[in-house]
């Protein structure tokens, strides 16, 4: 899929997937691939430095865990503040979905 | 398996990342390489070719790189880890210091409550001392241009310092010039016949002059006239403030009252401040003309009168003291029969007052100083055998890059802490230590009204608290920073 349009829906992928529960980057650029049947492919070059802005703007938290048994991985979770700007920014996308649909007539509902 | 961490850190060495930071970008980043490699041998990829696409997906045409740049360069605040280094970054420094300082002295509570008791001790005691002596010596009398202020005695042959003979108190008055004025005052008890049983009312007999010589000025009323402090004038009476509130129901309409004093009536003309410290105790002022006795009339007698003078604005102790002896050169020349071998001596106030004590209170200073001193060898011991046992932990930070500066800094931040903590309760001991003090020593001690914790107090307190977290932190902080990974 185009780049541009990957990157522009990249803040909104990370924080949808985090909204539930804590995860690490792995986990997230597996669950982009195959929720998206492919479609859509995260790799680290571009996931990391996004979750670090993300972090810095305090809409995701990293934490350093350790599981027993494993390598300590850090997981990523929704703050706050996060939780808001996901709101929002859902409603932002549905409103310019469906505003292209309008426009370009595909049938999606 | 390739090692991942060697390919990342090439990757982000032009990033001049902080070193705490960049290690955790590496372990992070590593453990995705480590999990998408084995991921992609496990579908069935060869495995140099899992190999070459998990650097590329790492790299992605150097887009980390590029897009860390960007990131990492964002002003946010970096996670609080001790050993990063300080350049520039001084205050943020100390914020990181005073917070971890104060987390690693929560995580003992014993050793801290030791230390800081000990220290409380120490500085409760030092704080207390201080407080007396800053009451009792430094501070300045209260009264306006407290300096000017002197207090005048008679020598004879037998006293280095007696009481003046009234004649002589008028004399000096009349014939000096260094003093813009002086007064006289002698205590004495009254009979007063109030409305019930007799009483005695401790008093002072004082010339109309003392007052304004001292600069004092009246709560209610003035004080007496010259015409009031002569021979045969009817009599009047000024009340301390104590007096007029207690004995006599703080009358709003005092002035003008008459009251029975030693068989005179005397009539009411003023009450003096409440604040005034001037011979404290005396309840009621009476001009010393009334004192009604031949000692006042002759100068063979000295009948227990202190003369207070106001030194002219740029006159010396010196030229006051060698001017009054002269006078009483002349005087000694003029009645050879009770002045012979007479003379003067003029002591600034505040020394007449608190002199004969400051040795006393220095020893004590000096005292509590060693109580000090003890407090922080054994707090500094403790600290000592502490960072015996910390040393893996500043062999770590000095692995992770931290220099000695830095951990010296952490450690005297620690010391100073606790120095400060104990500060805090050792001022709050500090009104209990200077109770103690004076109950020790009732009514001995001079001024003792006036002692209390004031500003000074208190930045005495904050000094000799910093000053003894650096001393007796030091050895051990540098104990501690040579620590060898």
């Amino acid at each position: 899929m185009d780049r541009e349009w990957k990157k522009g829906s990249a803040e909104l992928l990370l924080l949808s997937l985090l909204e539930a529960l804590p995860r690490h980057g792995y986990e997230i650029s597996q669950l982009i691939e195959r929720r998206s049947q492919g479609a859509l492919r995260f790799h680290a070059a571009s996931l990391y430095p996004l979750l670090y802005r993300l972090e810095k703007r305090g809409w995701i938290q990293g934490r350093w865990v350790e599981k027993s048994g494993q390598r300590r991985r850090r997981y990523y979770r929704l703050t706050v503040q996060g939780r808001k700007v996901l709101a929002a920014q859902r409603q932002g996308w549905q409103a310019f979905v469906e505003a292209i649909s309008r426009i370009t007539g595909v049938a999606n509902a | 398996m390739p090692d991942w961490n060697e390919q990342i850190r090439t990757q982000l060495a032009d990033l001049n990342l902080a070193p705490v930071r960049e290690a955790e970008i590496v372990e992070e980043l590593a453990q995705h390489a480590e999990d998408r490699y084995l991921e992609l041998q496990s579908s069935g990829v060869t495995e140099a070719e899992a190999r070459r696409i998990t650097l590329d997906e790492l790299s992605g045409h150097e887009l980390l790189a590029r897009e860390l740049r960007a990131v990492e360069r964002l002003d946010a605040p970096e996670p609080v880890v001790l050993g990063a280094g300080s350049k520039g970054r001084l205050l943020a420094g100390i914020g990181q210091d005073l917070r971890y300082g104060l987390r690693t002295l929560r995580k003992n509570p014993s050793f801290t409550l030791v230390a800081v008791l000990a220290l409380a001790l120490g500085i409760g005691a030092n704080t207390a001392i201080f407080s007396v002596v800053n009451g009792v010596l430094l501070r300045p009398l209260a009264y306006p241009d407290p300096d000017r202020l002197v207090m005048i005695y008679e020598t004879t042959p037998e006293f280095s310092q007696a009481s003046v003979a009234y004649p002589d108190f008028l004399d000096w008055r009349h014939e000096s010039r260094s003093f813009t004025d002086m007064g006289a005052v002698r205590s004495d008890d009254f009979n007063f016949t109030g409305s019930g049983e007799p009483e005695h009312l401790s008093g002072e007999y004082v010339s109309a002059s003392l007052f304004p010589v001292l600069g004092v000025t009246p709560f209610i009323g003035r004080s007496f006239l010259p015409e009031e402090d002569r021979q045969g004038a009817a009599c009047a009476v000024m009340l301390s403030y104590g007096c007029w509130k207690v004995r006599m129901g703080a009358d709003p309409n005092i002035l003008g009252k008459v009251l029975t004093l030693n068989a005179m009536s005397c009539a009411v003309v003023g009450v003096l401040p409440r604040d005034l410290r001037f011979r404290e105790g005396a309840q009621i002022y009476v001009p010393i003309e009334q004192y009604n006795s031949v000692e006042l009339r002759t100068r063979e007698s000295h009948p227990g009168i202190s003369v207070v003078g106001r030194l002219k604005p740029g006159v010396t102790l010196e030229v006051a003291q060698a001017e009054i002896a002269s006078i009483s050169n002349g005087l000694a020349r003029q009645y050879p029969k009770t002045n012979a071998g007479a003379g003067a001596r003029v002591v600034r106030m505040k020394d007449d007052m608190v002199g004969y004590i400051r040795p006393t209170l220095l020893l004590l200073v000096g005292a509590v100083g060693f109580v000090l001193i003890i407090a922080c060898a054994n707090v500094a011991n403790l600290l000592l055998a502490r960072s015996t046992a910390r040393k893996r932990e500043f062999a770590i930070r000095a692995a992770l890059g931290a220099e000695r500066g830095r951990i010296v800094r952490q450690l005297l931040t620690e010391s100073v802490l606790l120095s400060l903590g104990g500060a805090i309760i050792g001022a709050l001991l500090t009104r209990w230590g200077t109770n103690l003090i004076l109950a020790a020593a009732p009514g001995s001690l001079p001024r003792s009204a006036e002692i209390g914790i004031d500003p000074y107090v208190l930045l005495f307190t904050l000094a000799v608290s910093i000053v003894t977290g650096i001393l007796f932190g030091l050895a051990p902080a540098f104990h501690g920073a040579n620590a060898n990974p």
